[in-house]
């Protein structure tokens, strides 16, 4: 096992982006029980995107969109996984899921809830705004116009 | 877990592909979620916060690798005698959950480890 303290955990897992599915792989002697995975291993937490539709023009419809992110573990011994971002992953695979059957309903649900932001609209529509937003920076602006 | 408690399934309406074939290899989804019936409102420009979860094969994998039976049921219960720093988020107390939903819906399996995590695993190393 590495000295937490040292540079080595650095080189050995955080540079490799190493997750808990691949400590096994990492340190083979690794026997995880239960209680630990319950107790103390990281749990999902949730991801913010900023809500692109309008709530006056849609207000029974919340829009989003996600830009798609994948990275690459290096397990050692020259192997590497190429893996998807938790969210992108999983939003992928409900937009394959519906690719394989367009005509079908979309059967998914997603668990989600909103939190208020300090990005607004003026208080009245007659003020001039000047909105700039890069790549997924334009999603708030979308929902102003 | 307090807001994984609070937030709402939302049924997804559309998903799409915006961006296709980019310079970059990145890719942009639109996706609409149906708030009829779901009592959930929002404000223009606002955050949604969204829960993803552990796909079938990564939980069957994990519970693999170390001998889980994703079928076992578990409860948390407070411990009246800890005295300690509670975690910022735990498991709801007092209802049953399957190590399978457990694994699905909470336990993070790509974030990246830390050293706190990585010198708590030592214990359970094998010699």
């Amino acid at each position: 096992m590495v000295k937490t303290g040292s540079t080595k955990f650095d080189e050995l897992f955080k540079q490799r982006q190493v997750g808990l599915i691949d400590m096994q792989t990492i340190v083979p002697s690794l026997r995880l029980t239960a209680d630990f995975i319950f107790q103390k291993c990281n749990l999902i937490m949730p991801r913010y995107y900023t809500i692109a539709s309008s709530s006056l023009a849609h207000p029974n419809e919340l829009m989003i969109a996600v830009s798609l992110s994948r990275f690459e573990v290096d397990l050692g011994d020259g192997k590497k996984v190429m893996r998807n971002g938790l969210v992108s992953g999983y939003l992928e695979a409900i937009h394959k899921q519906h690719l394989d059957a367009p005509t079908l309903p979309i059967e998914a649900s997603v668990m989600c809830f909103v939190k208020e932001s300090n990005f607004t609209m003026p208080a009245t529509f007659d003020t001039p705004i000047f909105m700039v937003g890069p790549g997924t920076g334009l999603v708030p602006f979308i929902g102003f116009m | 877990m307090r807001h994984y408690l609070s937030s709402k399934p939302l049924p997804v309406k559309s998903i799409r592909e915006l961006r296709q074939q980019t310079v970059d290899g990145g890719s942009t989804l639109e996706i609409i979620f149906d708030l009829q019936g779901t009592g959930l409102t929002y404000t223009t420009a606002a955050n949604s916060a969204i829960y993803a979860t552990n796909t079938t094969e990564d939980v069957e994998k994990f519970a693999q690798m170390f001998q889980l039976n994703l079928d076992t049921t578990f409860v948390f219960s407070k411990n009246s005698e800890f005295s300690g720093k509670m975690p910022k988020t735990p498991f709801p107390t007092g209802s049953s959950m399957s190590f399978r939903e457990a694994l699905t819906k909470h336990i993070d399996f790509t974030a990246a480890i830390s050293k706190k995590m990585l010198t708590a695993m030592i214990p359970l190393c094998e010699a």
